[in-house]
């Protein structure tokens, strides 16, 4: 007879009033003796693959060290990952060619944010929508593997709704304001507005009666109220240690809440060339960190396990007066080699990475079954465009950021031979995810030398 | 109805086993800089970085700018002797700066070869495309591998021009170099071939005294500078011109020194041995040179390969 202690099923949610709150992954959630066949799935925590997506292309003169092999001194728009420099894998080479001109002449944003996933042709077109691969990476993921959370994917994004109209040389604003597709002609619009965010990940109202919903409203100060009852319910089972992660994890949606309510007030003007959507604080760092702690919270409820987050959309004119920069982002990157408004341009990159990086510092800091939850990410920061300024999608800057839950060796630099298919990146991520294929979007294969050093 | 891409320029992918001899290189030098078409993609079957190297140099020599992608073969037989690609490398202008340049110093900077070939094919229209093989077949087959590629090769080549096989009694070392490339893309190759064999280049010699005559001892042009060490180990001047022969059909194809067997298949034997079976239904044909059109073709050898590249497209002064 195998003894077994009674452990705490992964799948465990605080309920109370519509609401439904994932938890994160806790010591009891691990029997003493596990079954055999449990043995794998208890011990290993998930692998989550996310794709932070920064459009208008990167100053690669600042992007790319001069070495390659063990990441030493890192260029000055990654300097703010030196301090996780052994949890970065950076990628070079690697050639979107379906982005490029071929046959079909001006529009590279158009193109290449609708190809950076599907690795597919892109018909350029403002009306009838086609994107000619069956669908993008991580829907692929999802399609597989997402009956296993309790949302098969999520897709965010911090500006322009614009599902129609055309948003470049012809080609729609569906190409640039959304990443994952469904289908040929399905994309899947990025959530834009915190608060459905929040109930997207915690539940809704939906299906409550009228009289719940109004009770709801009244009472209303913090979804941690409706949840009061299995709290106290559940921390009495909890060991010292997992109450306190509970505590932490709690008082980290509690202050999610916290910050969407003051997003909700903030009357900050918009500035022209921005798109803000409704409820989300017009300061680039606050929206970029509440998105960001929600999907923390959703990674460590395993709530999905990919997500898609279009940061801003190609060929965004946004200013980022936050750091003093008034010009629109895309306007300066067509500098034309003018040194200052490269410096602009160089800024804004730094700008973007520096607010990664604080992300990441605070996932190091999470802990994950025997590691941390940072050990068991894919979070690839990356753009559709290398030189922003003459449309080059080949050399695509990208970074890996996590360990893929020992798939990936990081700490180190690989280049790959020149016009390398950025599909190949997405072959090796799908297997790592644990979804085989044979070959995706335009693949010659899959990127050797991910895993080994 | 003729697809639109007939009726252009060429496109013209150029796959080679630059190196081991001279007609490969002039081959090369007519199609870069002085034919009618334009190389959209070069590959190299060997696995030599000299070789990939200089047809950078090359192409940029004749204006590519470096926007020319090439691609090396990674697991291809070795080249055994760089030395006339060295020599032309070694090449100095007046100012003492090299007079070619290339940028590619490792594997990393070069393309897998059916990907560049792939890549190189989507920039053109339908119909719009020639394939000029100049050694081993072994990077077509790879391309024909490649998912989706034969698709984009049924819709955008219209002619593939092999200078390899012999139709006579002889074996061609390009064949026997990988038999079953060869065997694969005979085969499976979707648009029409036209191979260029053995005899037909040994019966329109490039006349390597006009070389020596054009670019003396102390030029500077490549072609001089690769028939000087070419020269070293021959004792006859001149020079077979299978792949030369090859990229003057690749961008005459219509002149009338040009004779064509009966549509047909090439066979190739375990032993690199081709053999050509004439049938209505056939896609392949082979070159069939006219004894009395031979000084015909010499001339329009000598006046696209010797010639220098025009102002503004490239030269020894180019970066």
């Amino acid at each position: 007879m195998i003894i077994t202690k009674k452990s705490l099923p992964r799948r465990t949610f605080l309920r109370g009033m519509g609401v439904a709150i994932g938890l994160p992954f806790m010591e009891s959630m691990v029997p003493a003796m596990p079954l055999p066949q449990d043995s794998s799935a208890a011990k290993k925590p998930p692998v989550r693959l996310m794709f932070l997506y920064y459009p208008n292309g990167i100053d690669m003169e600042n992007w790319n060290p001069s070495y390659t092999g063990p990441l030493g001194e890192l260029p000055r728009i990654l300097k703010p990952l030196e301090p996780f420099r052994d949890d970065v894998l950076m990628l070079g080479n690697l050639t979107h060619n379906w982005a490029r001109v071929l046959l079909d002449g001006p529009g590279d944003h158009g193109r290449c944010s609708a190809n950076y996933l599907t690795g597919a042709h892109v018909l350029k077109t403002d009306k009838s929508i086609f994107v000619n691969g069956p669908m993008s990476m991580d829907q692929v993921i999802a399609s597989r593997i997402g009956r296993e959370t309790r949302l098969p994917s999520l897709e965010i994004g911090m500006e322009d709704p614009r599902q129609s109209g055309n948003c470049d040389s012809g080609y729609s604003c569906a190409y640039t304001n959304n990443l994952a597709w469904k289908s040929q002609t399905q994309p899947m619009p990025p959530i834009l507005d915190p608060r459905m965010l929040f109930e997207r990940l915690f539940g809704s109202s939906a299906d409550l009666t009228p009289e719940q919903r109004e009770q709801q409203r009244r009472v209303r100060t913090s979804i941690l109220d409706f949840v009061k009852e299995s709290t106290n319910a559940l921390a009495k089972d909890l060991g010292p240690t997992d109450r306190r992660k509970l505590d932490e994890y709690l008082t980290a949606i509690r202050s999610i809440e916290v910050q969407i309510e003051r997003a909700a007030k903030d009357t900050t003007p918009v500035p022209a060339g921005m798109a803000k959507p409704a409820g989300s604080p017009a300061d680039f760092a606050e929206h970029f960190k509440l998105l960001t702690d929600m999907v923390t919270v959703a990674f460590q409820a395993d709530l999905t396990r990919v997500v898609t987050f279009l940061v801003t959309r190609e060929g965004t004119s946004r200013p980022y007066r936050e750091i003093g920069i008034s010009d629109g982002h895309h306007p300066l990157t067509h500098h034309g080699g003018k040194r200052d408004q490269l410096a602009k341009v160089t800024q804004i990159n730094e700008y973007h990475l520096s607010n990664f990086a604080s992300w990441v510092s605070r996932l190091a800091a999470l802990r994950e079954g025997n590691g941390r939850l940072l050990d068991n990410l894919m979070l690839v920061y990356g753009a559709g465009l290398s030189d922003g300024n003459r449309h080059f999608h080949d050399d695509l800057p990208t970074v890996i950021v996590g360990r893929g839950g020992g798939s990936l060796k990081t700490g180190r630099r690989l280049v790959f031979r020149k016009e390398t298919p950025f599909s190949n990146l997405h072959l090796s991520l799908m297997d790592r995810m644990g979804v085989e294929a044979e070959s995706f979007g335009d693949s010659s294969g899959r990127l050797s030398g991910l895993d080994t050093v | 109805m003729q697809a639109r891409g007939a009726t252009l320029a060429p496109g013209i992918l150029f796959d080679c086993d630059m190196g081991r001899d001279i007609d490969t290189t002039l081959a090369l030098c007519m199609l870069a800089g002085l034919g009618r078409g334009r190389v959209i993609a070069v590959g190299v079957s060997n696995s030599s970085l000299d070789a990939a190297a200089f047809c950078d140099a090359l192409t940029r020599f004749y204006g590519s700018a470096g926007s020319l992608p090439i691609g090396l073969a990674e697991d291809g037989h070795k080249l055994e002797n760089s030395q006339m690609l060295k020599a032309a490398m070694d090449l100095r202008n007046p100012d003492g700066q090299p007079t070619l340049r290339t940028t590619i110093r490792s594997v990393l900077d070069t393309g897998d070869p059916p990907v560049v070939f792939r890549n190189a094919l989507l920039t053109q229209q339908d119909m719009q495309g020639i394939a000029v093989l100049a050694g081993p077949a072994s990077n077509f087959a790879r391309l024909l591998a490649l998912a989706s590629a034969r698709d984009i090769i049924a819709a955008k080549v219209r002619l593939l021009i092999m200078a390899a096989g012999a139709f006579d009694a002889s074996v061609d070392p390009r064949i026997k170099l990988d038999t079953a490339a060869a065997r694969r893309v005979l085969a499976d190759w979707p648009s029409p071939i036209v191979a260029v064999g053995l005899e037909a280049g040994k019966a329109a010699p490039y006349p390597g005294g006009s070389i020596e005559s054009d670019f003396g001892p102390t030029s500077n042009h490549p072609v001089g500078a690769v028939y000087r060490v070419y020269r070293e180990k021959q004792s006859e001047p001149s020079i077979p011109a299978q792949s030369i022969l090859a990229a003057l059909y690749a961008t005459n194809a219509e002149a009338d020194y040009f004779k064509l067997s009966q549509p047909g298949t090439i066979e190739v034997s375990p032993e690199g041995r081709t053999t050509f079976r004439a049938s209505a239904n056939g896609k392949h044909r082979h070159l069939i040179l006219d004894p009395a059109q031979t000084d015909a073709v010499t001339k329009a050898f000598v006046a696209l390969a010797t010639a220098r590249p025009s102002a503004g497209r490239g030269g020894p002064a180019r970066n």
